[in-house]
């Protein structure tokens, strides 16, 4: 079998595949119509197929399911509502597919009356009456022959962008390809911007070009070798045979001295800047005059600069001040280090090598939270974004809202901002769209007819607050308990707390009739925001007052990559436990600990019995006996839960640095990541939210104890 | 050496004719069916001190990952300067801005003929 034949072969049991799947679809749309991940299911079945017997060179086939493409396209506009008929008619249409991929395969032709029939239904669907004539032909690319016609000239400016190479471009092979249209009578680099060897990036390019091509081709061919980049860059093709005659420019006379010396004297376009440096600038000649004032010009000069600065959005900007510190920080190190040096080269007593190494871990720790610190942006931009979403969101439901913001110089990695950016965004909706009351709702309440929406943020120990809290009229609780009744998801009678509450309204597939409107039923739900806030190890708060409003209060790591965590041992295995959740550390004392059931042990920490956990639950050791002596028992407050784990040992604290959390330990529940050790050894990074998960499962799902 | 060409589409029809065109133009081809699979043999790649692919051709609409999600995270990583040509339809043409914006080098109309995918291929990838 050859490779021909064996695509055919995969595109018929693909096909039978894709024809299955789109049959099921259809039928589970049947049971539940309207748009959703059936109808997108069946979309994309019939899509592959199309292309896939396009690609087989099927054409007739393939713009049959074009066309059902379409139907299906007008679907998933509402344009189109799913009714009993139109899946029968769908289903129909499906046999009739599978008939024609079987004729194909048998190599016979599809009777045309029947094919057109077919057309004519499906038109009658799509609202197009009768059936339109010839099917389209796939346009033809111009192949590259020379045919006896006149040669062209063409004068190509090429000016790319620095960041070229980004975009997987190569300005070479763009002019090789050139070559095979004709000959570059003239090629010239304009190198004037590359700039010394230091203050080189390898990764920009420096150079522009502008060649003179002869060549038959036609000046659309010419651009289609820059198709690709001709829109983000200054591509410029122009046809100068009239005035191009045997290496002499025509239009030579027309342009400025300067540019036609640029361009055939010799000198660099450096040398024409500075030559015109010397002449006075237009504004201040304008000044002299006395045709402006100073200040207008200045404005205006700065509104370009500014104009122009907003263009370097990708870098990062730091202030000098950040930099020079760190400067000075790694200064420090290099002494210390030296110091170091010299004392181990005498004869030193321990505890003054000690000392100093306490020294260099010191200022070592200060240029890592340093180096940090320029990752970290003001929440400015993306409360700002906010402000306009309320607007808009506002304005659209005829409601009226005042936003305040609060503390929105405080900085959080650029990352974290990033990654929180949609979830906040469905938070602020869900403000606007269920928080906020109509103006005449809200008088009738006595409340002034425009409403308050809140955005603070604030820095707490390693971690940064962000509260939106409206003024609105709080969430309904009794709705949201019966649905969580209805779902199964809490035991009649008990009282919703205010943690119960983030449980339930996070949880996949909560909502309350009045829950999805228009706006924020759509996107993100709840559940997408609280796995992105805890995926990052933060923390999502609800507290709300009927009548008063919703605070939702996001508790969100500074950054990503460096984290605080206490080494502790246990089992001959080191894990690091994040020092932000750790309340307090003890010596194991058997009295109190009390024992429920077979496996539930409490322990009594300050006044209260916390539950107590091996982490043999976590990563799959053999747990010890029950003799628990010499062991240590770390206290951890995750915010919500409170409880104990049990370690054999405790040893001092370490900063890790976790990777990027997008890592390959994300499924597994407890376990943020590892973390090499000073002594190389592998150390666990435990997740304490995950931890909490395992944990206190059982008395969440109220089921198996 | 031989070039290689990564292609990614989760139908295997279309992975099966392009790279049986790539072929009979001299080149070696590794297939993968959607984002997440590419992502995954090109992290494979690193680790193992293999050949690292020229060019990367990619579908858009794909489960699990689509190509312009796979693109910004190619973006974003050591991968960051191949060239990534994009396999579109007609129906989404509204995804060739989306895949430049995310970084696409290059774009194709499916269903096209081996003469234009050659030819977009030339403007993306070094031969001789």
């Amino acid at each position: 079998m050859n490779e021909q034949e064996e695509t055919l072969q995969i595109f018929f049991a693909e096909t039978e595949d894709l024809i299955r799947r789109s049959e099921e679809s259809l039928l589970r749309l049947e049971e539940a119509p309207g748009p959703g991940s059936d109808l997108e299911e069946l979309f994309r079945a019939i899509h592959t197929l199309k292309s896939g017997s396009a690609m087989v060179g099927f054409n007739t086939l393939s713009k049959h399911v074009h066309l059902v493409e379409n139907l299906l396209d007008r679907i998933r506009d509402n344009q189109l509502s799913v009714t009993r008929p139109l899946i029968s008619f769908l289903l129909e249409d499906v046999d009739f597919i599978r008939a024609m991929v079987d004729s194909c395969a048998a190599g016979e032709d599809i009777d045309p009356d029947v094919l057109n029939a077919r057309k004519a239904q499906l038109n009658r669907f799509l609202g197009i009456k009768g059936v339109s004539g010839e099917d389209e032909a796939i346009p033809e690319i111009p192949a590259h022959s020379a045919k006896a016609e006149d040669w062209h000239y063409y004068h190509i400016d090429l000016k790319f962008r620095e960041d070229l190479f980004i975009s997987g471009h190569n300005p070479l092979l763009l002019l090789l390809n050139l070559t095979e249209l004709g000959e570059c009578v003239e090629v010239a680099a304009d190198t004037s911007k590359l700039p010394g060897y230091k203050e080189m990036d390898f990764h920009k390019l420096y150079i522009s070009w502008r060649v003179i091509l002869k060549s038959t081709a036609s000046i659309q061919e010419v651009e289609d070798v820059f198709m690709f980049v001709k829109d983000e860059n200054e591509i410029v093709i122009e046809d100068i045979t009239d005035r191009y005659r045997e290496g002499v420019d025509l239009q030579l006379g027309e342009i400025p001295l300067g540019e036609a010396l640029v361009e055939r004297g010799g000198i660099t376009r450096e040398d024409l800047k500075s030559a015109l440096d010397k002449q006075k600038k237009l504004g201040e000649i304008l000044v002299d005059d006395g045709k402006i004032d100073k200040e207008s010009l200045q404005k205006v000069v700065s509104l370009q600069q500014e104009s122009r600065s907003t263009y370097r959005k990708t870098t990062l900007r730091v202030d000098v001040k950040k930099i020079d510190h760190l400067v000075n920080l790694a200064e420090e190190i290099g002494i210390n280090i030296s110091r170091v040096q010299s004392l181990f080269a005498g004869e030193v007593p321990r505890d003054e090598i000690e000392q100093e190494m306490e020294t260099l871990l010191k200022v070592n720790r200060e240029f890592q939270e340093r180096i940090v610190s320029i990752r970290l942006f003001s929440l400015k931009g993306t409360f700002q974004r906010f402000q306009r979403i309320v607007r808009d969101t506002a304005c659209d439901q005829k409601k009226q809202i005042k936003v305040i913001l609060s503390g929105v110089d405080t900085e959080l990695d650029k990352e974290v901002i990033e990654y929180m950016a949609d979830p906040l965004k469905h938070l602020v909706r869900n403000s606007v769209d269920h928080g906020i009351e109509l103006p005449e709702e809200r008088v009738a309440a006595g409340k002034p007819a425009e409403g308050i929406i809140e955005f603070k943020a604030y820095q707490k120990g390693g971690k940064i607050v962000i509260q939106i809290s409206d003024d609105g009229n709080g969430l309904d609780i009794e709705k949201i308990r019966c649905r969580a009744l209805e779902m199964g998801l809490d035991k009649a009678g008990e009282k919703l707390d205010n943690n119960s509450l983030v449980e339930i309204i996070c949880h996949p597939g909560f909502s309350t009739a009045s829950g999805v409107t228009e706006l924020s039923g759509r996107g993100v739900g709840m559940d997408v925001v609280k796995t992105q806030v805890e995926r990052i190890g933060g923390l999502i708060q609800i507290e709300t007052k009927k009548g008063k409003g919703t605070v939702f209060t996001l508790i969100l790591p500074l950054t990503f990559t460096l984290t605080e965590a206490l080494h502790v041992r246990d089992q001959d295995r080191s894990y690091l436990v994040p020092l932000w959740g750790i309340i307090g550390a003890e010596k194991f004392e058997e009295g109190r600990m009390r024992t429920f059931g077979a496996d539930e042990k409490v322990y009594r920490f300050r006044e209260e019995y916390l539950p107590l956990m091996n982490l043999s639950r976590v990563c799959w050791t053999i747990a010890s006996e029950n003799d628990h002596t010499g062991m240590v028992t770390v206290f951890i407050d995750t915010g919500r839960q409170r409880f104990g784990i049990l370690v054999d040992e405790v040893l001092e604290p370490y900063q890790v640095v976790i990777k990027t959390i997008e890592s390959n330990y994300q499924n597994v529940t407890g376990v943020v990541g590892a973390t090499i050790m000073g002594d190389g050894s592998a150390a666990i990074v435990l997740d304490l939210l995950g931890l909490e998960e395992i944990f206190f499962k059982h008395s969440l799902s109220g089921g198996e104890v | 050496m031989e070039k290689l060409i990564m292609v990614i589409d989760d139908s295997p029809t279309i992975r099966s004719s392009v790279s049986f065109c790539l072929h009979n133009a001299g080149y070696k081809v590794v297939e993968a069916k959607d984002g997440k699979d590419a992502l995954e043999k090109l992290s494979n790649m690193k680790e193992e001190g293999g050949q690292i692919p020229s060019l990367i051709v990619t579908d858009v609409n794909m489960p699990r990952m689509d190509g312009i999600t796979l693109i910004e995270k190619i973006k974003k990583g050591d991968f960051r300067f191949l060239p990534i040509l994009v396999f579109t339809t007609e129906s989404e043409e509204s995804m060739i801005e989306k895949g430049k914006v995310a970084g696409a080098s290059g774009w194709l109309v499916k269903p096209f003929r081996p003469e234009e995918f050659l030819w977009a291929i030339k403007k993306l990838v070094w031969t001789k």
